[in-house]
Parts: structure tokens; C-alpha cells; sequence
């Protein structure tokens, strides 16, 4: 009991939140008071109700296990996915575990378990809410918090001969386990491991974040709907990439992504639910973000400015964009986007950390992998370069002027040199035009000083591009040389960044033989510039 | 070590101010440690308990510490509060922390780490996370990483002598070659870290008698201050104001 218990006369037995150190539980409890105990607050809430309440999340958990599909993969274009009853799970344990996923009986991936244990973790919670409705069993009971019901949790010696489970009292075990179940939070597959996103936040605002989920996550129940794989076996639906609307599809962008949709979602809802979704990720700034699985724990954290394009609903454009389109020039002869490839694990990898840490180290290596940027990127840039590095804008917008001139005249150089009946022509003009943009790159990185650096620039811009860097430029030229408001390593970067941005006027180069007509040609060139600063 | 302290009635009438300042990154697990190990941003009072009880040099053993917990509660009829691995701290009945200033969450550099978690188990495990054996072991160990020969936990060979006396293609039971493995076995375990922006400051009650105490702990302690894991040092003053009052 706190000494404000005793202060107000409390002499409530009651387990208080502030017990609850751990985010996972803490989850598990916010999930509770969202929407089991008819919106009643801890204190107010007496035992058998708080018990009540707990039983309830953990069964609707458990409803929500398994799902499955009575369409036939083999003949319908369409698997529409239900989850199974309770009941059937109790009635039925060969529905609980078994080589069920080839019978196209997923386990959903709110459900915190392995396919080898997922039997263990039935069974335990099944006995945790034995326990919460059995009177004689208190709830400050010490017990064994077991891997099946808290995955964070695990053996060890503490002193002992032999590796032993944890205690918790039962009160902590039943929010662990609500935690465990719950469909009502953030999840998806990520790398073949069932995942939940949990912040780390006091539970007045992981209750707020918690609602909002709610309602947000409505809105996606078509992900249940999937298609059959084109062996005309079953196929996981679209759920397992993500619990809720405009999940990314790649394991790397898992937390990001959730703030990304969410932030999407908010900024087209109607003003309260914006203003909830507003509150909710402004929550989140700089608190962790743990994804845990069965497997293994991370977490992730983000930047006031991360979490202000996700509000703005920008985020989600980025990732999207980025994902459809960005590519490293390394991959340009795969014909589809290989995301197996240490390359590109690795240029998503750095990407995300990026998103996360947005600092000057995590840039650098994002810049490490040579790529194309899609124009959405551009924002993103820009608000690294003037609200972190805190680069005078003008500067900026003269460096971006520069690397998109050189972007632009990159690709018309290289549509020009390659002949017009080359076999599959987009991607030879893709490769062409990386080519250039290499040869600058290279330039710049091994350039001994800015005026060596800008040296070198104008002489490739002159015999690879046949023209001269625009007026535009001559900001960025004259601040790297004096060096005072933006050091040489940044100048670099901050050059290299944009001139691998990909204009919204230069056509996207696919490398399946499908490509734009570009908006001008070459003629237009000069003219072009003026009328596209006005649109960038 | 003198201990008569405790057996006098506690007062809080003396004040101080105990600065906590982070040397190296902390990783202070309160609950639910095992598979990650997830940290708080600022110290629970059991963990302040134990800096304070490092630097006395209360190094106790749980047998003892647990007789001597049940006299002092008999002696002043209070409980004693346990924290979440089963540490009862001596010195709670006379030292109480109020107000604190502490980095907030927020604040915090958070970040992930590989930890060795050192286990003892009867199980198969040992054989693959240990390199301390017995030299004796050597050949055995040599032809199971060639896959000559095999451990199991159930059935095999049980016979000692096969240490030295074995086949290809032999399945040797576990139980054999366990009592060569005298320590532990280590497997790196994820391990979250926090960077605190600022020192941690609390601001502490007890009597005058306990705070002269750990002032002179504090000047020279017994051993090195940590809190959370034991890499995890901290620099930790104490400054008593005798006119406050408590």
C-alpha cells in the first residue's frame, strides 16, 4: 500500500497499476480497463470485478487463436479467413496444435507463441483463467511466470542449482497472459515469428493508445481476406503482414510503420479521432516501442520529428514510395525486388535505423548503400538536413537544386547514349544513368576538401553532363567552401543524398520493360528547372 | 560491520541528499528478467538499498540475512518488504527515500545489448555453451564436434570409464560427463541499457546515527557501486543537512 493509500484511508487490498513495472503486463492491464470493466478505473473497481474483467480479456483472446478458411485454395481465387470459437478450441484439441498451418489454420499473430509451444500457451492460460474464477485462489499468490504466458520472462539460476522460473503473483501472470492473447494490439509476422508491438507509456496514456488502436484497427477487418498461393495451396492473409490498414510489407519497417498507418489513418478521420491519434503519437515520442515474439525482444524508438511526419500522414507516402521503389543500383539486373538479398536486408536495415535514430551516424549508413530515392523522400530529407542538422535553409534548397539538376540531366544523358532498339531499353537507361551518378558520387566521397569536392563536380558536370551546374547551386557551393555553417563531411552528404533523389519529373524505370514517357525532353531542359522548383 | 543500529527504534529526523551518478551504462531489471532483460529508467528502492548495503560491506548470506530480518521485524513490528528476486534489504525499517529527481523516460538513451547470462543446469546445454571443462574431457569433447559421438539425456552409454574409452558412432549419456563441467555455461542474452541524461538525486530520511553511517561508507565503500547489473558503476555522494528536519 503507497502512503497515499493510507492518506486516503484506503485500505484497498487491491493490486495497484504502479505494481506493474513491466510494459508487458502494463499492456496487458490498459487492454483490460479499455474494455472489460465497463470503463471503471483501478481504484474503483473492487475484487471481483477486476477478476472478472481479466477472465474476459483472456477469453476474448483466446477467441480470437485460430483462424481458418472453408474456401478451397484450389478452385476459388478468393480465402476468406474466420476465426474459430473457443468452444471449438476446448471441444477440439487437435485444433489447437498440430501441423495445422498447412490445412490453412493459422494462428493469428496477435498471439505471442511458437508453432512447437502454442500448445503449452493454451493450456496455461486455460489454467491462469482457471484460477482468476476460482475464489480461493488470491490474487497475490505467488506463481511461475512461464515462457507460454510472458515470453520476456525465462529461466535462471538466480543463485540456485538449477534454472527455475520466475515468480509473479497471479494478478501479474493474468496481465502478462492478456498481453500474450490480446488481438487488441499492434502485430504481425515478422521473420516467421509471431510479433507484438508494445510501448512502453503510464497507463493513462497506454489506455488512450489502446483505444485508439481500437478504432483504428476497425478499419482493416478485409485483411482477413487473402488469396491462395499460385501452387493453389493456402496462403496467409494479409493479416499476418500487420493487425491493422497500410501495414508495411517488409519485416524491417515493423514499428515505423505502425506509426506511419497510424498517423495516415488519423489525419483523414474525423477531428476528434484526430485529435486522439494526435495525442497517442505524441505520446510515444522518445519512449520505447518493444516488439516481442517468442523468439526474441527489440525495440525501437523515434524522434519527435519522425513522429511529427507521422502525424501529418507524410510518413506513410515515404515508407510506401520507398519500398515500391527505392533500389539499390547493385540489384538493377534482379528483375523483381529480391528482399532476401543481404544487400537489401541491409539497405532496409540501415533505412530503419535511420527512421528511428535520425541522427548523423544513422544517415551515414544509410547513405552507405547506393540507390535511388523516390521523390517522396524529399520531404523526409529535408527535414533531417534543416531541423536536425540544423542547416540554413537556403543552403539546402541550393544543394537540392544542384543534385536534381544533376539527377535530371543524369538520365536524359544516359536516355540519349543508349541506341533505341536496345534490347529491354528502360533498364539499360537505368543502369546508364546510375553509372553517372556513381562516377559523381565517387567524386565527391573521395575529395580531399570542399574546393577539391566542388572542383571535381563542375568538371564531371561538364564532360558527363554537358553543361554547367546551375545558378542555383551557388549557395551550396559558396557556404562549402567558407565551411562555417556546414562542415565538409555534411556538404558530402548532404550533396550525395539529393542527387539520388529521383525527380517527380523523370520517369520511374522499371526493369520488367514497362517505363514512363517523360514529362519533357531534353530540349526543355533549361526552362524546366524554374518551373520545377516551384513544384519541389 | 556494526549492525547494533538496526536494533534501536527508527526516527527519521536527519536528512540528506544521496546523488547517484551513472559512470557507465545501467541496465536495472525490476521484473520478469529471463529471455530479455528489460530496463527501468531509474533505480527501484530495493536497488538503492543494495548501493547503500554495498558500500556498508553488508555482504550477508540469505540464511543469515533472513534470521536477522525476523528479529528486527519481532523488534519493531513491521514486515519487511521483499523486492522482486527476494532481496530483503536491512536497511529499509530506518532509511526511507522521499522526494527524488530522476531522469524521466523519456530522457533516457535506451539501447539494446548482448549480455553473458552465466546458467547451471543438470541439462544437454552445458555441452555446447561451456568452454570450462576438465582437461580430462578433451578427446570427448574433440569427437562430439566431429560428430564421431553423441550426447543424449535419456539412454546412452552411462558408463564412467567412457570418457576416455569410447567408440565412433557412441551415444554417451550426459550424466557421464557432467561433473566436468564445473561452472557455468554462458549464452548471450539480449540485454537493454540506459544512458541517463542527468545524476539520479534522492532525497533521504533516517536518524542521525544511520547517516553518519553512510557517509563514511559512501567515503570509501566496501566495494564497488553498481546498480542493476554489476557493470553497471555509479558514483554515489551523500550529503547530510542537520538542520532540516525530517
Amino acid at each position: 500500500m503507497t502512503q497515499l493509500d493510507l492518506a486516503l484511508n484506503n485500505t484497498s487490498t487491491l493490486p495497484s497499476a504502479e505494481s506493474l513495472t513491466h510494459p508487458y503486463a502494463r499492456y496487458g492491464l490498459a487492454v483490460v480497463l479499455a474494455f472489460h470493466t465497463d470503463g471503471k478505473l483501478l481504484q474503483s473497481l473492487n475484487e471481483e470485478q477486476l477478476r472478472e474483467g481479466l477472465a474476459r480479456a483472456l477469453e476474448s483472446g483466446l477467441n480470437f487463436f485460430r483462424m481458418e478458411t472453408k474456401d478451397d485454395p484450389q478452385h476459388q481465387q478468393e480465402l476468406r479467413f474466420r476465426p474459430i470459437s473457443l468452444d471449438r478450441l476446448r471441444a477440439d484439441p487437435g485444433l489447437v496444435s498440430g501441423s495445422l498451418a498447412s490445412q490453412g489454420k493459422y494462428l493469428f499473430p496477435s498471439i505471442v507463441a511458437s508453432d512447437k509451444q502454442v500448445k503449452g500457451t493454451f493450456a496455461d492460460v486455460e489454467k491462469v483463467l482457471a484460477d482468476l474464477r476460482d475464489k480461493t485462489a488470491r490474487l497475490d499468490r505467488m506463481s511461475d511466470l512461464k515462457r507460454s504466458i510472458a515470453p520476456i520472462a525465462g529461466e535462471i539460476n538466480n543463485g540456485g542449482k538449477e534454472k527455475v522460473n520466475q515468480r509473479g503473483t497471479l494478478f501479474e501472470a493474468a496481465c502478462a497472459a492478456v498481453a500474450t492473447v490480446t488481438p487488441e494490439k499492434p502485430a504481425a509476422q515478422f521473420g516467421g515469428s509471431n510479433t507484438g508491438i508494445f510501448p512502453d507509456l503510464d497507463m493513462a496514456h497506454l489506455t488512450e493508445f489502446v483505444r485508439v488502436f481500437h478504432q483504428f484497427q476497425a478499419e482493416g477487418s478485409n485483411r482477413l481476406n487473402g488469396k491462395p498461393a499460385k501452387n493453389g495451396k493456402y496462403r496467409r492473409p494479409p493479416l499476418h503482414d500487420g493487425n491493422y490498414p497500410d501495414a508495411p510489407r517488409d519485416d524491417a519497417f515493423g514499428a515505423v510503420g505502425l506509426l506511419a498507418a497510424m498517423g495516415y489513418w488519423g489525419s483523414r478521420a474525423g477531428e476528434t479521432t484526430r485529435r486522439e491519434t494526435i495525442a497517442a503519437l505524441d505520446s510515444l515520442e522518445d519512449r520505447p516501442l518493444y516488439l516481442i515474439s517468442y523468439d526474441g525482444v527489440s525495440h525501437a524508438q523515434f524522434t519527435h520529428h519522425v513522429i511529427e511526419l507521422a502525424k501529418a500522414g507524410s510518413l506513410q507516402t515515404i515508407i510506401n514510395d520507398f519500398y515500391h521503389e527505392a533500389r539499390p543500383y547493385a540489384v538493377y539486373d534482379e528483375p523483381y525486388l529480391r528482399t532476401d538479398l543481404p544487400l537489401v536486408r541491409h539497405f532496409y536495415f540501415a533505412t530503419s535505423r535511420f527512421l528511428q535514430r535520425f541522427d548523423a551516424p544513422a544517415l551515414r549508413d544509410f547513405l552507405s548503400t547506393r540507390a535511388e530515392y523516390p521523390p517522396s523522400t524529399d520531404l523526409l530529407l529535408g527535414v533531417y538536413f534543416m531541423q536536425v542538422e540544423n542547416i540554413p535553409r537556403h543552403i539546402v534548397e541550393s544543394a537540392r537544386a544542384l543534385g536534381q539538376w544533376i539527377n535530371r540531366t543524369a538520365y536524359f544523358v544516359a536516355d540519349e547514349d543508349t541506341a533505341e532498339g536496345t534490347q529491354n531499353r528502360p533498364q539499360a537507361v537505368r543502369k546508364a544513368k546510375a553509372k553517372v551518378l556513381v562516377e559523381f558520387e565517387s567524386a565527391i566521397m573521395s575529395a580531399d576538401s570542399p574546393e577539391d569536392m566542388l572542383h571535381r563536380v563542375s568538371t564531371r558536370a561538364g564532360r558527363l553532363l554537358q553543361g554547367d551546374a546551375p545558378a542555383e547551386a551557388t549557395a551550396y557551393f559558396d557556404a562549402s567552401a567558407v565551411g562555417e555553417e556546414i562542415s565538409f563531411r555534411t556538404a558530402q552528404h548532404l550533396l550525395i543524398a539529393y542527387l539520388r533523389l529521383r525527380t517527380a519529373k523523370t520517369p520511374e524505370l522499371l526493369p520488367n520493360g514497362t517505363g514512363g514517357t517523360p514529362a519533357v525532353t531534353a530540349a526543355d531542359d533549361d526552362s524546366d528547372l524554374a518551373e520545377q522548383e516551384t513544384q519541389e | 560491520m556494526n549492525l547494533n543500529l538496526l536494533e534501536l527504534p527508527p526516527h527519521f529526523l536527519t536528512v540528506a541528499i544521496l546523488t547517484v551518478d551513472a559512470l557507465s551504462p545501467l541496465s536495472m531489471v525490476a521484473k520478469m528478467p529471463g529471455k530479455y532483460y528489460r530496463s527501468q529508467a531509474a533505480p527501484t528502492d530495493d536497488m538503492l538499498y543494495g548501493l547503500l548495503e554495498n558500500a556498508l560491506g553488508w555482504h550477508i548470506s540469505e540464511k543469515d540475512r533472513n534470521d536477522l530480518i525476523k528479529r528486527i521485524q519481532k523488534k519493531h513490528g513491521k514486515t519487511a518488504q521483499a523486492s522482486g528476486v527476494g532481496f530483503k534489504s536491512l536497511l529499509q525499517f530506518h532509511l526511507r527515500f522521499g522526494i527524488r529527481v530522476e531522469t524521466p523516460s523519456e530522457a533516457v538513451l535506451r539501447y539494446d545489448d548482448y549480455w553473458s547470462q552465466h546458467l547451471r543446469t543438470g541439462g544437454l546445454e552445458f555441452f555446447g555453451g561451456s568452454r570450462e571443462h576438465d582437461a580430462r574431457l578433451i578427446p570427448l569433447v574433440n569427437a562430439a564436434a566431429e560428430k564421431q559421438i553423441s550426447l543424449t539425456d535419456s539412454g546412452g552409454v552411462r558408463d564412467e570409464e567412457a570418457i576416455g574409452d569410447f567408440r565412433p558412432g557412441d551415444k554417451i549419456n550426459f550424466s557421464v560427463v557432467r561433473p566436468y563441467f564445473p561452472r557455468y555455461y554462458v549464452t548471450p542474452t539480449p540485454r537493454e541499457y540506459v544512458v541517463p541524461a542527468t545524476a539520479y538525486q534522492y532525497r533521504v530520511e533516517t536518524s542521525p546515527d544511520v547517516a553518519e553511517m553512510i557517509a563514511d561508507a559512501l567515503e570509501d565503500p566496501a566495494a564497488p557501486l553498481y546498480l542493476g547489473s554489476n557493470d553497471g558503476w555509479v558514483e554515489a555522494t551523500w550529503r547530510i543537512f542537520p538542520e532540516a528536519k525530517g
